[in-house]
């Protein structure tokens, strides 16, 4: 005789929202306008980096519409999806702010004025 | 049904049973199979394949380092044989193979399920592997790759004329496997576990794949976008990595060990968990600290996505971030050691047995604290630049590489033979080999250090011939090595047609994968398994010592 483990009610609870094929077409068309004013905006001097922050604001805002409707985030309940998402933004965010810290700190050669021996001994 | 005459694990007049093996027949039955246990099977011919190829690169460039003008190959071929080396061996053999082998064997045995959660996934998961392989092959037949398996920019952006596209998209696919991969473990081990297998009451070996499965897939999907950057800048010159171009070539150090350092741990991880096991079922005791060395396992996972920059030491990283990265390689030491203190302290006073896993296990031990603590050498800033890129690196990484991840593999695949072939394989012959692997990998890897410290470079054809003799001395222990290897190799197929038969529980061992018949039937327990007791329940009950064929 078998025993058959019982199946967790929350197993497809995650996912259980189906969206509207209307929503679909329009998230479909705001990432193709997204995508276009990105092009737009490449073709313009903002000056300095602000070209840069211009494109990556686009571009998060483009991969949040897609997580969240397209990924289904939005509708998420179960608490493990939660911590899924929440442990990638983290995991993403060390490598960015890691990687960032070390340019902007790379011309700095010697110690700051305030680190002496002195700081130490206090 | 087959009657069992072609590879049936049954001689004449053993009683005929159908199992996992026998269940169908046919070229089809195993490349379209979904049982977890079959793909094992896919993954292991397919692993040990890849094993050879990258045995044979390695083969070349120890024979090439007999001489110091170079024995055998001209420089770029050098560089090619050594790429090839590495990227085979990382990504195509360590990375898969006790996850892939002995974790899709195993884990839905020890966790009590019929199967992993998504068994067409797995299935996925092999094709693509062997798309990758199959690529990287492409690429060194076709005229190779001579970028090392780091691919560095610009050389590899820029400047090498060799085939960095085709193995940068082997990398790329290959990244997709381990993330089917990991994400069917994770859901398996949360999903399908048997009624009583709380978290705690896991084997550690699960616990130690479900933490590799989470590097898998924060960590792959990294090395993908930077192979996929690396491709678009080398084919559309878009400025990522050339400074020419507008880019950083320390953005691609950045990227590719972010990805690289956890890679690392994707590969020992695995074998710490077997270590676990072999410890446990050789020394009839419960491991000690379980929950410390559970939980180690995770602490080494979050820890290794910490240390990535003390790769870039000397690669004008910030000296403030290299500091932070050397703090947090100190640190990743110390799961590490709680692992190890904990191993110890479960052998004292256990009733240890030395059957093949068991020197295994034990040798893995030493092997693995030379590995980790010369990391701690490399740790040090100051050192770092001493030591750079010597052979004392190369050293370093095979302590833990071969001394750590493929001791445990081996450890792992002798302790489960039984169970994966339903025999026994010739114990005597398996010490031996044992042994022999032991010196062969300290006469290869040893004298690598003392290179490294005098000063060797790596990745070099040529060196002064005052390195001969150690040089002599590694390539001589490289020869004992392989034969080490192919020992196994020889009894292990000869024991699937000649071995005794095993029975369910050849070494006396706790566990649900020993409460079911060798080989397993096709869904692995004709009644799902109530877990009632803990992992590692042992009494004081003396070891089967010698208890596989002899």
């Amino acid at each position: 005789m078998t025993q058959e483990a019982p199946s967790s009610p929350s197993a497809t609870a995650g996912f259980a929202h189906i969206e509207r094929k209307r929503l679909y077409i329009a998230i479909w068309i705001t990432l193709l306008c997204l995508t276009a004013l990105t092009t737009a905006v490449a073709y313009v001097d903002l000056g300095g980096a602000w070209n840069t922050v211009v494109a990556l604001l686009i571009a998060v805002g483009k991969a949040s519409i897609v997580v969240l409707f397209f990924m289904h985030v939005r509708h998420v309940i179960e608490r493990m999806i939660r911590v899924v998402i929440v442990a990638a933004i983290f995991f993403l965010a060390l490598l960015i702010i890691i990687t960032v810290a070390d340019i902007a700190t790379r011309g700095m050669l010697s110690s700051p004025h305030w680190l002496t021996p002195s700081f130490f001994l206090w | 049904m087959g009657t069992g005459n072609s590879i049936a694990l049954s001689k004449p007049g053993e009683e005929y049973r159908v199992h996992y093996l026998n269940a169908k027949y046919g070229i089809k039955s195993w490349l379209l199979t979904t049982d977890h246990k079959r793909i094992a099977w896919l993954y292991f011919i397919s692993t040990s394949f890849f094993f050879v190829i990258g045995g044979l690169a390695a083969t070349f460039m120890r024979l090439n380092l007999v001489s110091p003008q170079g024995a055998l190959v001209q420089p770029a071929t050098y560089n090619k044989l050594f790429t090839m080396h590495g990227t085979i061996m990382i990504f195509f053999f360590l990375a898969p193979a006790v996850p892939t082998v002995l974790g899709n064997f195993l884990i839905p045995m020890m966790i009590g399920a019929r199967d992993v959660a998504f068994p067409k996934l797995n299935l996925l998961s092999w094709y693509i592997f062997i798309t990758a392989g199959a690529t990287f092959l492409w690429c060194a037949i076709s005229g190779g790759v001579a970028t090392g398996w780091t691919f560095y920019t610009p050389l590899s952006s820029t400047y090498t004329n060799t085939h960095v596209i085709s193995a940068a998209m082997a990398v790329f696919i290959s990244g997709f496997s381990s993330i089917l991969t990991g994400l069917n473990f994770i859901v398996t081990i949360h999903k399908m576990r048997a009624p009583g297998m709380t978290w705690f009451r896991l084997p550690l070996f699960i616990w130690a794949l479900y933490a590799t499965s989470i590097i898998f897939i924060l960590a792959m999907p990294v090395i993908a976008i930077t192979m996929a950057l690396l491709v678009v800048e080398r084919i559309f010159h878009v400025g990522i990595f050339d400074p020419a171009l507008g880019g950083d070539p320390v953005l691609f150090q950045h990227l590719f060990w972010f990805f690289g350092h956890p890679e690392v741990y994707i590969l020992i991880l695995p074998s710490l968990g077997v270590i676990s096991e072999l410890i446990a079922a050789f020394s009839r005791r419960r491991v000690f600290g379980y929950e410390f060395v559970a939980f180690s396992s995770f602490a080494i996972a979050f820890i290794s996505f910490l240390v990535w920059g003390h790769h870039m030491f000397v690669s004008g990283q910030s000296i403030y971030a290299g500091i932070f990265f050397s703090a947090m390689t100190m640190a990743v030491a110390i799961p590490s050691a709680v692992k190890v203190f904990n191993w110890i302290a479960t052998l004292y006073k256990g009733s240890v047995a030395l059957d093949a896993p068991m020197l295994y296990a034990l040798g893995f031990i030493g092997l693995f604290t030379i590995g980790g603590l010369t990391g701690l050498y490399l740790a040090s800033t100051g050192l770092d630049i001493f030591l750079h890129d010597t052979y004392f690196v190369v050293a370093h990484f095979h302590y833990i590489m071969v001394g750590g991840a493929i001791m445990g593999y081996m450890g792992g695949l002798h302790y489960w033979w039984p169970k994966m072939t339903g025999k026994r394989y010739p114990e005597h012959w398996a010490r031996v080999a044992a042994l022999i692997i032991f010196i062969g990998f300290n006469l290869t890897f040893g004298p690598q250090f003392i290179l490294g410290v005098e000063g060797m470079p790596r990745r070099y054809a040529t060196y002064p011939p005052k390195f001969q003799f150690l040089n002599i001395m590694s390539s001589a222990g490289a020869s004992i090595l392989a034969v080490g290897y192919l020992l196994p190799a020889i009894y292990l197929l000869w024991s699937i047609k000649y071995g005794p038969a095993a029975g369910p529980n050849p070494w006396g061992a706790k566990g649900l994968e020993w409460t079911t018949a060798s080989p397993p039937p096709v869904h692995n327990f004709d009644v799902i398994p109530i877990v009632t007791e803990e992992a590692y329940a042992y009494g004081h009950e003396p070891a089967v010592v010698g208890s596989a064929a002899s």
